[in-house]
């Protein structure tokens, strides 16, 4: 059987976490999911109507990690209304490997938590 | 022994202290009432309602005579958590905002809320016995002159530990302390005598000792029972109705109103035979020998931290990798464990971690599964850190 949740991908999201770390920011999130303990903090730094700057930090198994990776580097630099569109589908689409029920709250933890910005 | 439990011919199963799995045997009795002698306990004058009567009634002695109990302290429950919910409640009326109730830092949220929404009621104070260096809960320590009920795990869910149930007992002796033990991880393995051990009550879950699910025990001493209002009223559990009053059913009658699960109790009746046929100590016997290896062979991995470990139960984490990466990469290899804060969070928290991995052994398991955890756990290890 074939690892393919951990993919090269997701794991290189993983281990080397674009926009890691706390930037300058007006404005951020927190999200948890308590069932496993996954805690992730969005900061984000608006101008003009602009994603000038989005960084993350927190802790979380290695879908959620990814996942919030992958929509940071998504984000950046985009329209803020961007953070409204963005869905389920896209985070799944972006991370590219089929989740089991349980572990799809891993990799979805990061998009609510982004969509809580204001 | 495989042979006698079909579903685990082709996986490695290490998570019975969620559930175990049963034997044919269980899964027959069950058939065989619902094919052969179904129909409602109590009252029936027809042969087949004796019947059905019978194995019911024939149940709650074997679970008696396993514990050492009489037959009309035992009542049947759904699970454990209900057991204890039922407890709390019993205990409520005796307890006021003086008093003091003791329970673990490691015990399981079944163990921990139902005494949590009283205390907040009442105003008792919650002691929570800390644990020491072998992960065991100091309990007598925050024994006081204050303290009414001692309600602690026989064995943690999470580290695996036994509570030293004599010392207890010895130190409450000629106290006026109640004690309350969560026995859903000992029940399939550790011999329990109420009596000797003075246990006021004890909860267990069929499904936890080789039983149906929707099954479980509340073992109460007669006094409690017969001093204590229940908590659900209806059929059978009175002797007489008129429009304005009622009296009180027998025990254990008086606390089991409706239709009880009939099958259910059938079932864990037969499990604990299953349980007495092999003996219990043999099955003791065998968790440790599996876990003796187990720990052997886990403190080999690097960067492992391993949480206690004992009786069957071995939680852990591997340093840098959640605790539900563990589990995935497991179940890929056909390998069933379970990851998360067990129903535990104030001892996630008093660890000072989020969530662990935890294997858990019972008698249908060998070395080939315990080999075949650590071949899966060095995969692990190998798509982190290779």
């Amino acid at each position: 059987m074939d690892n393919q949740i951990y993919r090269e991908n997701i794991m290189d999201h993983y281990k080397n976490p674009r926009n890691f770390g706390k930037v300058e920011h007006n404005n951020s999130s927190n999200g948890n999911n308590e069932l496993c303990g996954d805690n992730i903090n969005f900061y984000v730094n608006k101008k003009n109507n602009k994603i000038e700057n989005i960084s993350f930090d927190g802790e979380g198994c290695a879908i959620c990690i990814a996942s919030a990776s992958m929509i940071s580097e998504e984000l950046k630099n985009e329209n803020i209304s961007k953070i409204k569109k963005i869905n389920k589908e896209d985070v799944i689409d972006m991370l590219g490997i089929k989740l089991s029920p349980i572990r799809i709250k891993c990799a979805l933890l990061p998009l609510y938590t982004i969509k809580n910005i204001e | 022994m495989k042979n006698e439990f079909k579903i685990i011919k082709n996986i490695t199963y290490l998570d019975s202290a969620a559930t175990t799995q049963k034997p044919n045997r269980v899964i027959n009795k069950i058939s065989e009432f619902y094919e052969k002698y179904n129909s409602n306990v109590h009252r029936g004058i027809y042969d087949l309602s004796i019947k059905s009567d019978k194995l019911f009634e024939n149940s709650r002695n074997i679970v008696s005579r396993y514990i050492n109990s009489d037959p009309e302290e035992i009542i049947f429950t759904r699970n454990t958590t209900e057991s204890l919910n039922i407890i709390a409640n019993l205990e409520s009326k005796n307890l006021n905002k003086d008093d003091e109730v003791i329970l673990s830092i490691s015990d399981h949220h079944s163990n921990i809320l139902p005494w949590q929404v009283l205390s907040k009621k009442i105003g008792f104070k919650l002691v929570f016995a800390e644990l020491n260096s072998d992960y065991q809960p100091n309990i007598i320590e925050n024994i006081t002159n204050k303290t009414k009920i001692i309600s602690v795990s026989h064995i943690s869910n999470v580290t695996g530990k036994e509570i030293n149930l004599n010392n207890i007992s010895n130190e409450i002796k000629n106290k006026k302390i109640k004690l309350i033990l969560d026995a859903a991880q000992s029940a399939s393995h550790k011999k329990i005598d109420v009596k000797k051990m003075n246990i006021d009550y004890l909860a267990f879950s069929g499904h936890k000792i080789f039983g149906p699910t929707g099954i479980g025990i509340l073992y109460a001493k007669k006094e409690n029972l017969e001093n204590n209002d229940p908590l659900y009223y209806g059929g059978d559990m009175i002797k007489s109705v008129t429009k304005e009053n009622f009296e009180y059913n027998k025990l254990p009658n008086k606390f089991e109103s409706g239709t009880p699960n009939i099958s259910g109790a059938i079932g864990l009746g037969e499990s604990i035979e299953f349980v007495n046929e092999i003996g219990i100590k043999n099955i003791n016997k065998k968790i440790n020998e599996l876990t003796s290896y187990a720990m052997k062979e886990l403190s080999k991995i690097k960067n492992i931290k391993i949480y206690g470990g004992s009786n069957g139960i071995i939680s852990f984490n591997l340093e840098g990798i959640h605790s539900h990466d563990v589990a995935e990469i497991l179940n890929q290899e056909g390998i069933c464990i379970r990851a998360g804060h067990h129903c535990c969070m104030p001892l996630m928290n008093y660890l000072g971690i989020n969530s662990c991995a935890r294997i858990s052994i019972q008698y249908y398991n060998n070395k080939s599964d315990i080999d075949k955890c650590i071949s899966g756990l060095n995969k692990v290890e190998e798509i982190f850190n290779g």
